[in-house]
């Protein structure tokens, strides 16, 4: 049957008009349910910033700002002995990579995640919030390492952009799989001697590194970080925090 | 309002923690009673949202809750078991951090976070670091951050646990005021706590909710199941092994009181008494006895 | 108490995979060492690994023995006359010849060149030496230092010596310090939570309210912490040294010649090799002390090893901060690690005739870097037990 037989057939069939009155009640209740309920007053994202600016963000922007000026320093002193610039450039990105680990997931170590997770504003949009924070904090470091080598860009690429993003990769997988903090603060630290040793051994071996495999340990790192990152936002894993097992 | 739980269950792998749930909550103090392991708190963080259940829902005035998102949450108030903060964080800090991750507006939330330390008696500590109160002080920090956005829904998870005799009977009254036209669900092994202020109670054993009434509902169930009986002190240990024993007294001279929960007077000389929620508790949960009670 | 704390450390998963790691992490450089060795003839092959050491070997040979002035006088001579002759193969033929000891000779005669060196200027060797060392130690830290250098200077045996080993023939002197760092760091790391992690969970309060008391148990998770710090860098060290004299065999080349011609003391590399491995325990054992100190005082294991890491770390940044200043030199060797770093250490003391002074008194690095952790080492330990002692839980 087509449709607009069946639109005519429906037309022709005995129903009872809508009784206005009853409409006008009805609009009436849903209005006054409506402005009974609780009103749900926005919160953008600039003022989650802010709010949270004082308890968690201006904290790690401190210990970063800190780094920067340590960075600032060691690498000005390093300046007149090129040998020792790629170690210390490589030091300060590894620094950089360690210096937001503390501030990781502290809401789970303090037992304040359940709290969190149950207040109105989502645990995703807070968790994105304090990892923007941190990483702008950290792309300023970065930054600051980079542009004080004064190498180009394939020394940025194997001495800063590498270690960095491979400190941070190992280090956020040891936080959510090996035991917290401890543990990706001692595996960093470990990584981080590691690479400044054979900076500081074998930097232009180092620079010899085709610049495909470089860059492509560096995209590995990213998608590590990412897949991370991407746990932490969604929260992954609580049930095992709180104590469930499977 | 109301709030319908519908067949909600949560598993982990083979262990069910929560077996088809279903219950409805409705404005008054609801208490949740029921042994270690039962699934109080498991059931309380699916309410919340913390955990994800396997199956079922909860429906706040028929809308499900997980699609509301955060309207439902912003509803919410949640005291959990363990309470946790930031070591650098004083009352202050901690009220003024919950109020921005609750959406409260500055002005609002210092108005809100004033007239609760004065109703839980924080006005003197608000300055100080939370670690170093003692524990029933960070117990009602705990129930001001619950209570901060004026929620509709008041989940407690043993929320007087560290609490003096004085503090609780305070905050029994408080609950008590704050239910008018809310709902407020506590957890708790302090029968009494519930037993004075809760108008409805769910008793909940091995994930399922096997009772759910009022106080003088639930208590027909050990009606005339309650007794006492004096006895010497050597007769104890028996005693002990045989009937499920509530509470036991020193009544000098050799003898002691006893009350027990039991299908008929077991010892010699019981009177009936009166039935409490413990011995309710007891009643229900008599195939739990301790390895030492024996 | 000692051994059920000893068991305790060692049945935590984290302190064995620690441990394996430290072994990994020397192994690992021992490898660097011996397999990353290069060596290029003049007839354009090139060897790799122990093919290189053995093509050292033979080239080295004929440099073996003493070198006196005459030696050196005849051996330039001969440089002359191949530069005579040959022109620029001179520079490769004499490196080949002297290709231990060149930057000595070049520092001494202060030239860029080998064919700058003359006969005459070779068999001044010893002497020029003398008046170079007076010369820089008097530039760098005054009269007082000189003196003490040239003092140092007077028992040294001449002439120096030279045989192929691992001294010159592998670059034991700049991956050990690093596996020893290494070594410190996971000691550090281990030792961070021995007494914090307790306080925080609340563990102490029970455990110090025992039979045994606080004392007994703070002198027990002390001693347990250090044996085990200790045992690991014996481990460690010896894997390396052993597998290093395996290949290499021991080496008395004077520490002149393999090093630098400002090294103050008669010693040859396998004094300098125990110097080594004296500074680095007495480091690592300091670096233990000072961490367990923090971690009595402190609640969060975190904090500790941030504290301990930074302070391990901080000779490595001394040095490129403040370069070639007293205040700098001063400060690293004043640390619990100083003895140890990356590009810092007791070795780079031994080379460089680095001088402590204050007004007229003035010290060699190297004693500093001996005397200082052997201080602290106890001083910390005893600190630590102190901290222990009087701590009460929050």
């Amino acid at each position: 049957m087509k449709s607009v037989d069946i639109i005519s057939t429906l037309r022709s069939l005995p129903a009872p008009e809508p009784d206005a009155g009853r409409m006008r009640r009805t609009l009436r209740l849903c209005r006054a349910e409506y402005r009974a309920r609780r009103p749900l007053r926005r919160v953008g994202a600039w003022e989650l910033m802010r709010r949270q600016l004082r308890f968690t963000i201006l904290p790690v922007w401190a210990l970063q700002g800190a780094l920067l000026l340590f960075i600032c320093l060691a690498l000005g002193a390093a300046r007149p002995a090129e040998e020792l610039i790629p170690a210390s450039a490589s030091l300060a990105a590894e620094l950089a990579a360690l210096t937001a680990l503390p501030f990781h997931s502290r809401a789970r170590r303090y037992g304040m995640e359940e709290v969190e997770a149950a207040a109105r504003l989502s645990r995703a949009k807070l968790t994105l919030a304090r990892l923007g924070a941190a990483a702008v904090g950290d792309a300023v470091c970065v930054a600051a390492a980079a542009l004080l080598s004064g190498g180009g860009w394939y020394v940025t690429l194997v001495f800063v952009a590498t270690p960095f993003l491979l400190t941070t990769a190992v280090s956020l997988a040891a936080l959510s799989r090996a035991g917290g903090v401890y543990s990706a603060i001692c595996l960093g630290a470990l990584m981080a001697l590691g690479y400044y040793a054979a900076a500081a051994s074998w930097s232009f071996d180092m620079l010899r590194i085709s610049p495909l495999l470089a860059a492509g340990i560096c995209l590995a790192a990213i998608a590590a970080i990412a897949v991370e990152m991407y746990a932490e936002i969604r929260g992954n894993g609580m049930e095992k925090r709180l104590g469930y097992e499977y | 309002m109301n709030i319908e739980i519908q067949n909600l269950t949560k598993k982990f792998g083979k262990k069910t923690a929560v077996d088809s749930v279903s219950l409805t909550l409705t404005p008054g103090v609801w208490g949740l009673i029921g042994a270690n392991g039962a699934g109080k708190t498991t059931l309380m963080r699916m309410l919340v949202g913390i955990l994800t259940p396997t199956s079922g829902r909860v429906l706040c005035d028929g809308a499900d809750t997980r699609e509301m998102g955060e309207a439902w949450r912003d509803m919410l108030g949640y005291l959990p078991q363990s309470f946790g903060y930031y070591p650098e964080f004083s009352v202050a800090d901690y009220l003024d951090y919950m109020a921005a991750l609750k959406g409260l507006e500055k002005k609002a939330a210092r108005r809100k976070i004033a007239e609760l330390c004065e109703i839980l008696s924080l006005t003197r500590v608000y300055k100080n670091k939370i670690k170093k109160l003692s524990g029933g002080t960070q117990r009602r920090v705990g129930i001001a951050q619950a209570m901060l956005n004026d929620p509709r829904v008041l989940i407690l998870d043993e929320p007087t646990s560290g609490l003096d005799p004085g503090e609780r009977v305070r905050f029994r009254n408080l609950l008590s005021e704050f239910a008018r036209g809310r709902i407020v669900l506590i957890s708790t092994h302090i029968v009494s706590d519930v037993e004075y202020i809760a108008a409805e109670n769910a008793v909940m054993k091995a994930g399922r909710i096997i009772d759910a009434g009022t106080t003088a509902e639930l208590l027909r169930a050990v009606e005339g199941r309650v007794f006492t009986a004096r006895i010497p002190e050597r007769e104890l240990e028996r005693a002990e092994s045989a009937v499920r024993v509530v509470s036991l007294k020193n009544e000098g001279g050799g003898e002691t009181l006893v009350r027990y929960v039991a299908e008929g007077p077991l010892l010699p000389g019981s009177d009936f008494a009166e039935p409490r929620l413990e011995d309710l508790y007891l009643w229900l949960f008599r195939d739990e006895r301790r390895q030492d009670d024996v | 108490m000692y051994k059920l704390e000893m068991k305790r450390l060692l049945k935590t998963r984290s302190t064995r995979i620690l441990m394996a790691v430290a072994l990994l992490v020397t192994l690992i450089f021992w490898c660097i060492n011996v397999f990353d060795a290069y060596y290029y003839s003049n007839d354009g092959k090139s060897y790799h690994g122990l093919d290189a050491m053995q093509m050292r070997r033979i080239v080295a040979e004929s440099a073996e023995g003493e070198w006196t002035p005459e030696r050196l006088r005849d051996v330039f001579t001969q440089v002359a006359e191949v530069n005579a002759n040959y022109g620029a193969a001179a520079d490769g033929a004499a490196a080949d010849y002297t290709l231990t000891f060149m930057r000595s000779l070049l520092q001494v005669c202060d030239v860029q060149y080998v064919n700058e060196i003359t006969p005459e200027m070779a068999a001044q060797y010893y002497t020029l030496r003398k008046a170079r060392i007076e010369e820089a130690t008097t530039l760098n830290y005054g009269p007082a230092a000189a003196e003490a250098a040239l003092k140092l200077d007077e028992n040294m045996a001449e002439p120096f010596y030279y045989e192929f080993g691992f001294g010159t023939g592998s670059d034991t002197a700049s991956t050990l310090p690093v596996s020893l760092f290494a070594v410190a760091i996971v000691c550090s790391i281990i030792c961070a939570p021995v007494f914090a992690s307790d306080y925080s969970t609340g563990a102490d309060d029970i455990q110090r309210c025992t039979r045994c008391g606080c004392k007994r148990l703070g002198k027990a998770k002390l001693l347990a912490a250090m044996t085990l710090s200790t045992a690991l860098y014996f481990v460690c060290a010896a894997v390396f040294v052993a597998l290093t004299l395996a290949v290499y065999g021991d080496d008395k080349t004077s520490a002149q010649l393999a090093l630098d011609a400002l090294v103050l003391i008669d010693i040859d590399m396998n004094g300098v090799l125990v110097l080594m491995l004296i500074a680095g325990l007495l480091s690592v054992l300091a670096m233990t002390a000072f961490t367990l100190w923090l971690s009595a005082r402190m609640r969060s294991s975190v904090a500790v090893l941030a504290i301990a890491l930074a302070v391990a770390i901080a000779p490595t940044f001394l040095v490129i901060l403040l370069r070639d200043s007293a205040l700098g030199d001063w400060l690293r060797l004043l640390l619990p690690g100083g003895g140890l770093g990356l590009g810092t250490g007791m070795i780079v003391d031994i080379q460089v005739g680095k001088f402590l002074t204050l007004g007229p008194v003035a010290i060699w690095t190297p004693f500093a870097a001996l005397a200082v952790p052997a201080l602290e080492a106890p001083a910390f330990a005893l600190l630590a037990r102190r901290a222990y002692v009087r701590h009460e839980g929050a």
